[in-house]
């Protein structure tokens, strides 16, 4: 009878006894081998590009980052079993998005069943979507209030309030603060959903806006105009950004 | 309408009684010739009519000046003199209508009796106007009567809703879970830790349930819940989690509201120490200053930690808490460093306070 394929396993927990008990569960499958164990989100995200694992244990709450902002940072090649033991945002997201996942306390019969969803698809489950994963872990009302980018072996955390624009390139969004930007891959639309509404303005099909760093507007052409940022960079409004704009605007008002 | 008779029907009824009173001033013109009766009704309605109109401006007098005992005897001469004018000026009145009741009427002659009756007028006059002061200086305590009781109701429901937010925050489903996630993986590699950890939990159940059924506590008592506390998070935390207190011992007997300082420790730890990759110390100070007691809980926090949910609600509760108890004598303060946060508590150990909520 074959032995099924070596799986390596990377385990992040920030509570040690956490990550000891999920070895123990390891250890009842010979075919698992844990190449690492991570304490906090950082700490995963460089481990997880070093030693390549097939399958992530994951725990939502972390120092540094938290499971959410680990996934956003990865290549999703792997498989990912989150852990988690009270967050009702994150389970419900869970279960939309039909990710593999562990209430704590955990038990070796739980686990077995989620290595074995694991092992039934290769990677990532089919039709796995992790950024609606992370819009459906976020309460409604509550907006990122940073954004984590990957900006070669570094990673960068961006508060929203510094982030002056972003601009849709291809499969990616530039995001822009001051005089560095950044690419980041993600979608423009999924951008928008994650940020607050209070703040920024969709003004074009490929930019949105922060709203307080808005100096001034100059006609463009006909239908269209710039905006000119306190910055001094310069972002086209469209007809439909316009109107959105002067909404915005109004709604600041008293 | 007026302060006193805010409903029209009570007013009504108001100057319904001063019609009624015209009639003594009647009463002891005619005696003890009745037949006089209709005349003096005449000249007595108006002026007592009148001086019920006016009256209602004496509830501003008794508003300026309340019956306290450091101001009665300059209170009660100022009435005594104001009765003696207002005596004089209603019997001028009652005079002058009788002379007008008289031009008007030939077959009238009221005007001698009133000359003749005015030893019992000048004292009917200032009965009056006593008796007005009476009922206002009446109304005016039975109203504030009211709204202190219902300023010590809103307060006592103010003082339940924080104990019942509390009681709702006391235990973290989430500590729970994850204490039970760390007894279930010591288990195996160390059975005698895991039932060390079942016990540490049990008893901080224990004392959450019963700590939070009394009003007051001793502080030793609170700061055993929050050792008990701090040994389940050491055992999850390890090497992360160093504790340094300071506490003075003569404010371990001192009462402080039950289970006060419990969700600041937890706040301590769970966006504190638990936020920082290398952990951090989790300091306390009691000190006894005066009549205060000082409580300090520092802890260090990572600022560019994720961002967590329900952060705040925790320091919200304490402060609404504190206010509904102690109103302004208690003090509570937060204080954010670069990575370090502080709160103080600064407790009126005086149970006499001004504004304490019955227990």
């Amino acid at each position: 009878m074959p032995r099924p394929p070596e799986l390596r396993v990377l385990i992040a927990d920030d509570e040690a006894p956490a990550r000891e008990l999920l070895k123990e569960f390891c250890q009842h499958h010979p075919d698992l081998i844990v190449v690492g164990e991570a304490s906090h989100g950082l700490m995963t995200v460089k481990l997880a590009q070093e030693l390549q694992p097939q399958l992530l244990l994951l725990d939502v709450q972390m120092p540094k980052l938290n499971g959410f902002e680990v996934l956003e940072l990865l290549d999703q090649q792997q498989g990912v079993i989150f852990t988690t033991a009270h967050d009702q945002y994150a389970v419900r997201a869970f279960e939309v998005n039909a990710v593999d996942y562990l209430l704590k306390p955990i038990t070796q019969g739980r686990f077995d069943a989620a290595l074995a969803k694991v092992r039934s698809h290769t990677g990532v489950p089919r039709g796995f979507d992790f950024r609606a994963l992370v819009a459906a872990s976020r309460p409604v009302g509550v907006y990122a209030e940073r954004l984590v980018i990957k900006d070669g072996a570094r990673i960068e955390l961006l508060s929203v309030q510094e982030l002056d624009y972003a601009r849709a390139q291809g499969d990616y969004v530039e995001l822009v603060s001051g005089k560095k930007s950044w690419l980041k891959e993600q979608t423009l639309q999924d951008l928008e959903t994650s940020l607050d509404p209070a703040r920024f303005v969709r003004v074009h099909r490929s930019f949105i806006l922060n709203g307080e760093r808005l100096a001034r507007l100059e006609p463009m052409s006909k239908d269209s105009k710039v905006a000119i940022l306190k910055t001094g960079a310069q972002v086209p409004v469209s007809q439909t950004g316009m109107q959105k704009l002067a909404h915005w605007l109004t709604q600041l008002g008293p | 309408m007026h302060p006193t008779l805010p409903k029209l029907r009570h007013f009504l009824v108001y100057l319904g009684v001063w019609l009624l009173l015209s009639q003594l001033p009647a009463l002891f013109i005619s005696v003890p010739n009745f037949d006089l009766w209709p005349a003096a009704t005449l000249a007595t309605v108006m002026p007592t009519f009148l001086f019920g109109l006016l009256a209602l401006s004496f509830y501003y007098v008794c508003r300026t000046l309340p019956l306290s005992p450091a101001l009665f005897t300059r209170a009660s001469g100022l009435h005594l003199l104001m009765a003696v004018v207002w005596a004089v000026v209603y019997l001028a009145a009652l005079h002058a209508t009788a002379w007008l009741v008289d031009w008007v009427s030939t077959a009238t002659d009221v005007l001698p009796l009133i000359e003749a009756r005015w030893p019992q007028l000048l004292p009917l006059g200032a009965a009056f106007y006593l008796g007005a002061i009476a009922f206002f200086y009446l109304v005016i305590n039975i109203q504030s009567a009211h709204t202190a009781l219902a300023e010590a109701a809103t307060e006592r429901l103010r003082a339940r809703e924080a104990q019942l937010n509390l009681l709702k925050a006391q235990v973290h489903p989430h500590f729970l879970f994850n204490s039970l996630n760390t007894i279930s993986a010591l288990v195996t590699p160390e059975p005698g830790l895991a039932r060390e950890l079942c016990a540490l939990l049990a008893d901080f159940l224990r004392k959450s349930l019963t700590l939070g059924e009394h009003d007051t506590i001793p502080l030793a008592d609170e700061l055993a819940l929050a050792k008990n506390y701090l040994d389940i998070e050491k055992l999850r935390l390890g090497e992360r989690l160093t504790i340094a207190w300071d506490v003075a011992p003569q404010t371990l007997a001192l009462p402080v509201p039950a289970l006060l300082l419990q969700p600041l420790i937890e706040n301590a730890i769970t966006h504190g120490v638990a936020t920082c990759v290398q952990g951090g110390t989790l300091t306390l100070t009691t000190v006894r200053e005066g009549a205060m007691l000082k409580v300090r809980i520092g802890n260090p926090f990572d600022p560019e930690a994720p961002p967590r949910k329900r952060g705040g609600v925790g320091l919200a509760n304490v402060s609404r808490r504190l206010h509904a108890r102690y109103g302004k004598a208690a003090a509570f303060t937060t204080a954010r460093y670069a990575e370090a946060f502080q709160v103080q508590l600064l407790l009126p150990l005086d149970e006499e306070a001004p504004d304490a909520a019955p227990p």
